[in-house]
């Protein structure tokens, strides 16, 4: 005789991470799950927070800016590129021609080595490793490149208020389009690995669906809001530094794969950034101007930076003063808001954090989808916790 | 029978059977115990070598290459042989950590089942002549259902450890694996349906005699290739091969199947808990029943240990039936065969992206079973006409 | 895309994948691989540029602590020998009792390098720094055991003057006093 017994099922709650392989760091996810099947889930943010905006206020501003670098430590040089363009506005600071060129290719070569690490760590997500590691190659010459420019491998430190760390050569420039015409050689094999591939888009296609009012009503910004069919780029749309002057399109999800806002949509919109990038990069060598006489303060020594003529060695901005600056982030919309109380620091900084917009959209996109798609959505969210938890 | 019966009447035959009971354990036990010192552990170790060789090789990097020999003045690094052994080293002196809250028993027997079940399939396989250790009349049968029984052995892991990514692993191993039976069965029902016996030794022998395909007789030897099995009722029996190959990967939990211990979002499935040894345990029997599985798949479709090798060994080196040269042959050929599947199982693994499991289903049993039956009806026509 | 579609598709983009994966495996075992291995090989780095340990002259130091100004973390610590009134020693005659940089905490921004008006700190092309305890993360420059090795011309201009003037061997001489050991010698 078996004894009967009360046959009861009930909602599972699992607790993704915060020591999860697929949360892309310290992302704690809670899902209330009906065996697979996902029926909630809640991001919980928070675990790497290291008071990034209140240390803003107690440094000097031209101190704050290796601190940016540690907010999307996937894309440095496009946070810094942001914090100096607000601490540049905030104290009155003009950039000569050239330097306009120089931060234009190095954010542009950022959100290409960021886009590489992107796609390849969402093929891991989606358990092709090989494309993973492929992506890192190439991400290996774009540090090496980094590196011999600024110092830094990840953690570039190289933009500074009204400059940078050192004027690029010749050399480097060489290296730098050696490096552009490797990445877009390979960037067939990515595609082949990952985006035609039958199985990949099977998990990737009509899953994880973000509608255009969705997108919008929730503040998700950069390939994310794109990949929803919403035609919004920064760099075009609110447009700052030299993009005005380059031709080069804003790739858009059209529906002719997949569903417009699905996961694969994501995807290859980064996929056909990095195509965009490449030929922004190549352009802005190609017109880059020789730096006027009076444009540079004189470099007396490879340690001294390059800063244009007329930055102050102590910064002051105006009391009262305050901007708010945003930029077009591999992840979405960055954004800066420095208040001054006439001292040497801000009196408030606020920072918009896309990653921290974008993953507040998860709950609302993942119900109903299994775990698999979990980890597949939130890998084409491409978060990175150091923004999200600044 | 009750306790009263067995104690009157069977009583006095008791020391018999229980001395026929030991010496039979014994017998068994002592061929076993060779066959793991001799072969399933350094297939194990080997295995583990050659994926992360190959897959370093594949990601453009160079996988293990340190671990050698250095005993006095001899000193190499052998390729990193060596890292399986050292990494098995490392696992045995690891604590043996039991979750607390967990069904202890079943969480500690559960890769002995695992590792068991693997074990159990290298009892059939044949490496070449006479290279066998038992060759029953239900070869193929046997081969499916100890194969099932891997299934039993991740249930308890998934149950014992307490854990919800362990059990949801553990659940996926069952739907999957449950369902892939089905379309290895009928697949490897094909060759079975041209020997007419579930005998591996017939099925083996059929393929080394001339080819008759369709009805159409052959006349050159089923060694050279044609006789064997995956180009019976040409081309129906290519597609039941490439069904089983795919049929053995999802019981095997590889890639793209590999869902019930998949990293990235179960944690690590039902290994989630396991570390040490019975972890080793559950790694080391997963290399083992790719190696005796992709040998079952060359046995089956690739004629076993008759082929071109083992021709060239009977008749152009002129061995004897029976003698040392046949046994190298057929034991030769036999390994490049199942070698040849084994790093299938690696490239396909290091290539594509994971499947979900509902996905893993539908292709079961929308695409994968109904081809198998097709093939298999096909299959049956040739066997008819000849 | 219908039922045999589907099937096409799937082998087809298989095969393309596992030919990519061969090619690849085939250029990594006759070519090599893309990887160092990483004690024999390393990565060339750029010794004026990279960003890594500290580089530093004692004995051109001036204790301006125009370095520990900028540290955006404050990880740089300084002292300097007293003089005779018992204030600390600043500029040329400075004598350097303490000069501490706590790796646990440094950023490796560079930010302490431009202030520095004798030149005498600068970030190296040095990048390991392994040890089992928050002591051992703290390094003692003032002990001279990493002198400047990659030199500007503007600070090979300042080391000359400094050797005619014969104050490397003055300052080693103070500092050997207070019992402070000279490592690696900077002019040598």
């Amino acid at each position: 005789m078996v004894p009967e017994r009360d046959v009861q099922s009930e909602e599972l709650v699992v607790n993704m991470g915060p020591q999860h392989p697929a949360t892309h760091g310290v992302l704690r996810v809670t899902c209330k799950t009906d065996g697979e099947v996902i029926l909630d889930c809640e991001p919980m943010v928070g675990n790497l927070h290291r008071c990034k905006e209140k240390i803003a206020e107690n440094v000097q501003y031209w101190q704050f800016m290796p601190y940016t670098d540690r907010l999307d430590y996937l894309a440095s040089m496009n946070n810094e590129e942001c914090y100096a363009r607000a601490a540049e506005k905030l104290l009155g600071i003009k950039l000569p021609e050239r330097m306009e060129y120089i931060r234009l290719i190095m954010t542009e070569a950022g959100r290409l080595s960021s886009h590489l690490m992107s796609v390849g760590t969402y093929g891991l997500d989606v358990g092709a490793i090989t494309p993973f590691l492929y992506c890192f190659r190439e991400r290996e010459e774009a540090n090496h490149l980094f590196e011999k420019i600024s110092g830094g491998r990840m953690l570039y430190h190289f933009m500074r208020i009204g400059g940078c760390a050192r004027d690029l050569d010749d050399a480097w420039i060489q290296r730098l389009l050696e490096f552009l015409d490797r990445v877009e050689s390979k960037m067939d094999e990515y595609n082949t690995l990952l985006t035609w591939n039958k199985m990949f888009q099977e998990r990737t296609m009509h899953v994880g669906v973000l509608t255009r009012e969705a997108a919008l009503a929730h503040g998700v910004t950069g390939p994310a809001l794109r990949a929803s069919g919403v035609d919004w780029d920064v760099r075009r749309d609110d447009p700052y530094g030299i993009y005005h002057k380059f031709k080069w399109s804003v790739p858009v999800a059209d529906g002719k794969y997949g569903t417009v806002g699905d996961c694969w949509n994501r995807h290859w919109m980064r996929a056909l950034e990095m195509k965009e990038s490449i030929s922004l990069v190549r352009q802005a060598i190609d017109k880059m101007p020789k730096a006027g006489p009076d444009d540079f303060q004189p470099v007396e020594s490879p340690h001294k930076p390059y800063l244009a003529k007329g930055v102050p060695r102590t910064m002051r901005a105006p009391k009262g003063a305050e901007v708010y600056v945003r930029s077009e982030n591999p992840r979405g919309e960055l954004g800066f808001y420095l208040v001054s109380d006439g001292g040497t620091s801000p009196y408030r900084c606020k920072i918009r954090a896309p990653a921290f917009c974008n993953i507040a959209v998860l709950p609302h996109i993942t119900r109903g989808y299994l775990i698999s798609d979990l980890v597949a959505i939130i890998g084409s969210i491409d978060i990175v916790l150091g923004e999200v938890d600044r | 029978m009750n306790l009263r019966e067995l104690l009157t009447e069977h009583l006095p035959q008791m020391p018999e059977a229980i001395s026929g009971i030991v010496m039979a354990l014994l017998l068994a036990l002592i061929p076993a115990l060779l066959v793991v010192a001799a072969v399933v552990t350094p297939v194990g170790l080997l295995g583990v070598y050659a994926e992360r060789r190959l897959s370093g090789k594949i990601q453009d990097r160079s996988g293990p290459n340190r671990v050698g020999i250095s005993i006095g003045p001899i000193k190499h690094h052998l390729w990193g042989l060596g890292q399986s052994v050292a990494d098995g080293l490392k696992l045995l002196g690891k604590e043996d950590f039991v979750p607390p809250g967990g069904e202890k028993v079943l969480f500690l027997i559960a890769p002995l089942i695992v590792f068991g079940g693997s074990l159990a399939l290298f009892a059939v396989l044949p490496f070449g002549p006479n290279l066998v250790g038992a060759d029953p009349n239900v070869g193929i049968f046997y081969v499916l259902s100890i194969g099932a029984l891997e299934v039993i052995g991740v249930l308890m892991a998934g149950w014992a450890s307490n854990n919800k990514w362990s059990l949801i692993g553990a659940m996926r191993e069952v739907a999957q694996v449950g369902s892939y039976e089905i379309p290895m069965g009928i697949a490897a029902l094909c060759p079975v349906l041209m020997t007419g016996s579930l005998r591996l030794s017939e099925i083996i022998s059929r393929q080394a005699a001339e080819p008759v395909i369709w009805g159409v007789h052959i006349p050159i030897p089923g060694e050279l290739f044609l006789g064997w099995n995956v180009f019976a009722a040409f081309p129906f029996n290519i597609i039941t091969f490439v069904i089983f190959y795919i049929c053995c990967l999802a019981n095997l939990k590889r890639a793209p199947f590999d869902l019930p211990e998949c990293e990235s979002e179960l944690v690590a499935g039902f290994l989630t808990e396991y570390s040490g040894m019975r972890w080793g345990l559950f790694f080391l029997g997963e290399y083992a029943a790719m190696f005796a599985l992709s040998g079952i798949g060359a046995t089956l479709f690739l004629g076993g240990w008759t082929g071109p090798v083992h021709y060239l060994a009977v008749h152009g080196f002129g061995a004897a039936p029976g003698g040392i040269g046949d046994i190298v042959g057929g034991a030769i050929e036999f390994t490049w065969k199942t070698s040849l599947l084994f790093i299938l199982m690696i490239w396909v693994r290091w290539t594509l992206p994971r499947m979900r499991l509902d996905q893993v289903m539908r292709l079961c049993y929308k695409y994968l079973v109904p081809a198998a039956m097709v093939c298999m009806l096909a299959t049956a026509a040739a066997a008819l006409l000849g | 895309m219908g039922y045999f579609g589907n099937i096409w598709d799937g082998i087809r983009t298989t095969a393309q994948g596992l030919k990519l994966t061969t090619s690849v495996f085939a250029r990594a075992v006759t070519k090599g691989s893309y990887t160092l291995q990483y004690p024999e090989e390393n990565l060339p780095i750029d010794p004026v540029t990279h960003r890594g340990i500290h580089e530093y002259d004692v004995d051109r130091c001036i204790s301006c602590e125009a370095c520990a100004k900028a540290c955006p973390v404050d990880c740089i610590y300084i002292e300097s020998a007293p003089d005779a009134k018992g204030k600390p020693t600043k500029g040329k005659v400075s004598v350097m009792t303490r000069f501490d940089i706590d790796y646990s905490k440094c950023l490796f921004c560079g930010l302490c390098v431009p202030p520095c008006p004798s030149e005498c700190i600068q970030l190296g092309a040095r990048y390991s720094l392994p040890g089992h305890t928050r002591d051992e993360m703290v390094v003692h420059f003032h002990e001279g055991g990493y002198p400047v090795a990659e030199k500007t011309d503007h600070a090979k201009k300042m080391i000359e003057e400094f050797r005619a003037e014969g104050l490397y061997a003055k300052k080693r001489a103070e500092r050997a006093a207070l019992g402070i050991p000279t490592l690696r010698p900077a002019d040598g």
